[in-house]
């Protein structure tokens, strides 16, 4: 298969093609795989799970009503997409190498967490790497990637004047030198003079990720994130692993996650935020 | 008749010898089983550490390597991680924890055994009640404490929690009783005061009745894992138990097991050559303290 | 020479007086132990009365924690998830290390040998044990080619199936105690008096009608003393689900122990109140243990002098 031309842009496709890289030993067991999910930290059903459910609608988690919404159709289909993964082609799962050091060690030939700071990992390990945009479902309503990581630097507007002032001078500092950032700590800083620059016109990988980044939203913002994961990777594993009921499963999920956004909201009221 | 005899008792003495031979086979086949069983992990660990990588997980198991790649693996862990950051981290924590601890339940030990102040009793209940209380009990609000000290993620709060034993000063004071009184009365007599008592004669006698006591503490402190995991967050912070961890996940494309194999066993050594020198003392220190409990 | 220091010294005052050096002697350890054991012990029941996430000063909630961990799915999960990993290593790592304790007393040749290698787990720490053990179980790793064949199959999940993780986990824990076990069952054996034994020999007794007459009752306070020290330990359960697990105490929390619930509410969701809650009832669990040891009998604390 040739990636220029072959890359799949559907979910459905990227399964056919992982079928196809998929190589297995004279016992069954796998040698080679073809596109796995990232199944070991729990962040990424925040990541790359929700936002394959954004694609069908919305997402699992409303950040301003501090709500979750988990036992319906777009996230069964997703969920059952996981699944399939595991239990139907039998082609990943947690079980295996994580996706990003399979990748490098040439026994996954699809991965979908690195961002462009991966490269010089895949440079160092000689991987023949190309980048390309997430599949989307054939049917999607939502144009829209993977989530990654995002910093933010704020200054806070009830600090003294001369604390703001001099914050201000240092996010002027930090965001003035957007190409030292991208090449040498491979930080992206999306401002517009730069991206006209000749530098960044030549940058081989990076027009991908920014046309993930106009197309994309940036999601979810919101607190205790690190327990919503946790509950969502519980109920993941739980249908995945444990091949249990969606229903049943979802729909403790969604009452679980509703009761830490719910304690979250409240600890945000109690300290007088909005 | 007389020959038939002969014949008779020595066949029951052969069969006796032969029950015997019997019976010590079995126990030794047993033995020998029971050692390769819990033997094998450790055997694995080391062997595992000198041969190619391909090679470490193929199966059937290789004794031996197949092909020797010397220290290879031993090169690549301290590629991927400050391997001697965090050993000597161990170490430099082992020796002051250790250090402090003896010299301090020696002290203690020796107040409690060959004084009778007031409130003796109630303070020692109070060590007891210590060795009686898990750590993980004290985890969250020991963390708390140390954040309020400024301490979270420095040397200090790897380490002043950690500086004393009530375990130590139990054991001290049971030596500090076989201190003869005569010894300590006729210093007082010479008019030596009682801190310089305690220094020129209760702790020498006291240090090498603590050969074990010392291996003990240097285990407590190698061996933990719980309050580094919390404290340290820098990476060059990080103590041996707590940094190796990253062996046990791949990395990149580059091998994996052969330097989590390697790590395993340097971070064993310094405990395997106690146990190989000091093998008596060590297995008494064990008893006591229920470590491995 | 106590008489001849009185007469020199006459005075019964500075006898008295002396015995304050006890307190001064002591007084170090105690100071520390106020500050780095009384204080974070007294501050821990306190916390767990509280609402505090390390940002703002705890806020006082009564009982509140308490009411919430009583449907809190994983504080419940964790209770049933760590009585299985005591029961289920407490009990194979007391019989077995007796059985093994038992072997070694025994004379045969090579004993010494073997039993050296028998104590080869005492060596790594927890961590080097997880290390080990994870690469012992590697899916197509040196485990499933001695069990897989058996099953007929090329690769064993062990870590990733929900059955199988919580017992493979309960295995590499008896590998790692049970050196430590049988060494105080084999002190406990030792310190039988062979006059004992011979006298049941002599009266008839055959050597498993001996053992079971006159060394097991004899073993009693030993056996009092594995039970309870293998449970508390049990009870404490951290490092290996912690690091072997997946996700620290996974999959779907199958591993994960009152001890992982305390360290990921305190360290992952900085809900150091609940926390401190899951540690107070931890603590009335061992405390627990530790009365039911002590109303068994005064173990044998196997001290060196």
């Amino acid at each position: 298969m040739d990636p220029a031309t072959d890359f799949p842009t559907t979910w459905d496709g990227l399964i056919d093609a992982a079928l196809q890289l998929t190589k297995r030993d004279e016992d069954g067991a796998l040698v080679q795989r073809g596109f796995d999910f990232n199944w070991s930290a729990n962040i990424y059903m925040m990541l790359h799970f929700d936002p394959m459910v954004m694609q069908l609608g919305n997402s699992m988690i409303d950040e301003v009503a501090y709500t979750a919404d988990i036992n319906n159709d777009n996230v069964k289909r997703v969920m059952q997409y996981w699944s399939d993964i595991v239990n139907v082609h039998e082609i990943g799962g947690p079980q295996y190498t994580v996706s990003r050091n399979a990748f490098n060690a040439g026994e996954l030939a699809t991965e979908c967490t690195f961002g462009n700071w991966g490269t010089p990992g895949m440079e160092a390990a000689g991987i023949n790497y190309s980048i390309h945009n997430i599949p989307r479902w054939e049917d999607a309503v939502n144009d829209l990637g993977f989530a990654t990581y995002a910093f933010y630097l704020q200054v806070n507007a009830d600090s003294p004047r001369e604390v703001q002032e001099a914050g201000w001078k240092l996010v002027a500092k930090l965001t003035s030198r957007p190409d030292r950032y991208l090449n040498e700590a491979a930080l992206f800083q999306p401002v517009a003079e730069y991206l006209e620059t000749e530098d960044f016109q030549n940058n081989e990988i990076m027009p991908v990720f920014l046309d993930e980044l106009y197309r994309g939203q940036y999601h979810p913002r919101f607190a205790n994130f690190a327990e919503v994961g946790d509950a969502l990777g519980r109920a993941r594993d739980r249908i995945v692993l444990g091949g249990e009921d969606m229903d049943v499963v979802l729909q403790e999920a969604e009452d679980e996650v509703n009761a830490i956004l719910e304690r979250a909201l409240a600890d945000i009221e109690a300290a007088g935020g909005a | 008749m007389a020959n038939s005899t002969t014949t008779y008792e020595s066949n029951a003495a052969f069969e006796a010898r032969l029950r015997k031979r019997i019976t010590k086979l079995i126990l030794f086949s047993t033995g020998a089983l029971v050692a390769v069983v819990f033997g094998f992990p450790m055997y694995f660990m080391t062997v595992s550490a000198f041969k190619a990588e391909a090679e470490i997980l193929s199966t059937p198991f290789k004794w031996l390597p197949q092909e020797f790649v010397g220290l290879d693996h031993y090169a690549a862990a301290f590629d991927r991680a400050p391997i001697g950051q965090w050993y000597a981290n161990s170490v430099f924590i082992a020796a002051v924890q250790v250090s402090v601890a003896i010299f301090f339940a020696a002290m203690a030990g020796y107040g409690f055994a060959k004084f009778r102040f007031r409130g003796r009793k109630l303070l020692f209940a109070l060590i007891l009640s210590i060795m009686a209380v898990p750590f993980q009990i004290l985890l969250i609000p020991l963390y708390v404490e140390i954040r309020q000290f400024g301490w979270h993620n420095t040397y200090a709060g790897l380490i002043v929690p950690g500086l004393l034993s009530a375990f130590a000063i139990f054991m001290m004071r049971q030596f500090a009783f076989n201190i003869p009184d005569e010894l300590l009365d006729s210093a007082r007599i010479d008019g030596a005061s009682e801190f310089r008592i305690f220094l020129t004669i209760a702790m020498p006698l006291l240090a090498p009745a603590s050969a074990s006591l010392v291996i003990i503490l240097f285990l407590f402190s190698w061996n933990n894992f719980l309050w580094p995991l919390v404290v340290a967050q820098d990476r060059h912070l990080l103590t041996l138990p707590v940094g190796m961890t990253v062996f046990s996940q791949p990395y990149r494309g580059e091998p994996f097991v052969g330097p989590a194999m390697a790590v395993s066993t340097l971070a064993t050594l310094p405990v395997a050559l106690l146990f190989i020198f000091f093998q008596r003392y060590f297995i008494e220190g064990m008893m006591v303290s229920g470590i491995k409990g | 020479m106590i008489s001849l220091y009185r007469r020199v010294w006459g005075d019964k005052n500075v006898i008295s007086r002396r015995q304050y050096w006890g307190l001064i002697f002591v007084l170090p350890c105690i100071l520390f132990f106020i500050v780095f054991f009384l204080y974070p012990l007294l501050t821990g029941f306190y916390l767990s009365l509280t609402k505090f996430t390390l940002l703002r000063p705890p806020v006082f909630i009564g009982f509140d924690n308490y009411a919430n961990l009583l449907k809190d799915r994983l504080f419940i999960k964790s209770i049933s998830v760590t009585l299985g990993f005591v029961l289920g290593s407490t009990l194979p790592t007391v019989t077995l290390s007796l059985f093994v304790a038992l072997l070694f007393y025994q004379k045969f040749p090579g004993r010494e040998g073997l039993k050296l290698i028998f104590f080869s787990p005492l060596l790594p720490s927890v961590a080097v044990v997880s290390v080990i053990w994870v690469v012992l179980l590697h899916p197509s790793g040196i485990l499933t080619s001695v069990i897989g064949p058996l099953v007929g199959k090329a690769e064993i999940t062990w870590l990733h199936d929900l059955t199988l993780s919580p017992i493979v986990i309960v295995v590499a824990r008896i590998w790692s105690a049970m050196p430590f076990y049988m060494l105080i069952w084999l002190a406990g054996l030792t310190a039988i008096p062979q006059e004992l034994r011979d006298a049941a020999r002599v009266d008839g007794a055959n050597r498993i009608q001996s053992f079971w007459s006159v060394e097991l009752p004899l073993l009693r306070p030993t056996a009092v003393f594995v039970l309870a020290v293998s449970t508390i330990s049990a009870f404490q359960g951290f490092t290996l689900q912690f690091v072997i697990a997946p996700n620290q105490g996974g999959p779907v929390d199958v591993n994960t122990t009152l001890g992982i619930v305390i360290w990921k509410y305190g360290f992952q969701f900085f809900r150091m109140g609940d926390a401190a809650a899951v540690s107070v009832f931890l603590f009335a669990c061992i405390m627990v243990v530790t009365g039911a040891q002590l109303a068994l009998g005064r173990s044998d604390r196997h001290t060196i002098n």
